[in-house]
């Protein structure tokens, strides 16, 4: 089995899981979870993927970290009263 | 055995990460699942995005090891050589393995130097001497292993021949065994299967004569760890499993 599949075989087990936890309640959390999902699988498979791979893997998780920037400003921004 | 086309993972993955998406699509337009649906459109597009596509590399790779070999046996073909070639280890005349295929029926094994390739030595032991074709992929194997192989008996072949499936990814598993003078080796391909498949197409012959440079880089490192002359008895290949019964001379 290819790298690239074992890999997306654990993501997919990973979002099952985290989706299994928290359920419907919070999407802020599932987006983090599955962000943490991610960079733990970038970190440990850094060694055995190719780079066409590690970019496209790069590039879910700048999409990820534009999220998550976008969850902490909303939380900010509520704490602060504005939104 | 080849693989339908929709069953290799970079399509089969595409067809999963659609049904994916139309059931994340499903749960944002008739449900209030929304964690559910963007878990579904998640995997859906990672699947599709990250799954694994042969790469130029690869298929110059391919193409390379296929074109080499094919040549190697158009030479052979027409010549109108003997079907079933011998796989010659490293003696005291030979500094590197060769690939002996007879002009007839198999005689007893000439004296081969070096420098010879064409071999003439009286009615019976005529033939060809080639560089067998997987020797640099053995030569890749032999070089992460610590020790020389050379007549170090079946252990250190099996050594070796993990390094050319395993670490190398030739082939999913490989199994080596002896019994008295026969030798038995199995080879289960994995990836190279459709490469496998192509180049039997092209040359019938190949695989008793000298195999193609993956089944002949197992071959001559079986030759080489037991340091006897092999002679390919017969093959057989079902499914994607091969198997190789080889006999000492």
């Amino acid at each position: 089995m290819e790298i690239s599949q074992k890999l997306a075989i654990s993501i997919t087990l990973w979002t099952v899981l985290i989706l299994a936890v928290i359920g419907g309640q919070s999407i802020e959390l599932f987006v983090i979870m599955i962000l943490i999902g991610l960079l733990i699988a970038r970190e440990l498979s850094s060694v055995y993927i190719r780079p066409s791979i590690a970019f496209r893997l790069d590039a879910f998780i700048q999409v990820g970290i534009v999220v998550f920037i976008g969850v902490v400003m909303r939380r900010i921004l509520s704490i602060l009263e504005i939104l | 055995m080849r693989k339908h086309r929709l069953l290799k993972p970079e399509y089969s993955s595409k067809v999963i990460g659609v049904i994916f998406i139309s059931i994340s699509i499903y749960l944002f337009s008739m449900t209030d699942h929304t964690n559910a649906g963007l878990a579904s459109a998640f995997i859906g597009i990672f699947t599709i995005l990250i799954v694994h596509y042969p790469t130029v590399d690869e298929d110059v790779a391919v193409a390379g090891l296929k074109s080499g070999i094919l040549s190697y046996h158009n030479i052979l073909d027409d010549l109108e050589l003997s079907d079933k070639g011998v796989i010659l280890p490293p003696n005291e005349s030979l500094n590197e393995s060769r690939t002996y295929i007879p002009a007839g029926k198999l005689d007893g094994i000439p004296d081969i130097y070096d420098e010879m390739t064409i071999i003439s030595s009286g009615r019976g032991r005529t033939g060809i001497a080639l560089v067998p074709p997987g020797q640099p992929l053995l030569e890749e194997a032999k070089d992460r292993i610590e020790y020389k192989i050379e007549g170090k008996g079946i252990q250190s072949g099996r050594e070796c021949m993990g390094h050319l499936s395993k670490g190398m990814g030739l082939a999913k598993s490989f199994s080596l065994r002896k019994k008295g003078k026969r030798i038995r080796i199995r080879i289960t391909l994995e990836k190279y299967d459709d490469y496998c498949e192509n180049l039997r197409e092209k040359s019938s012959n190949i695989c008793t004569r000298s195999g193609c440079p993956i089944c002949s880089a197992f071959l001559t490192g079986a030759s080489e760890a037991l340091s006897s002359p092999l002679k390919i008895e017969s093959f057989e290949k079902e499914k994607n499993h091969i198997k190789y019964e080889l006999e000492e001379v």
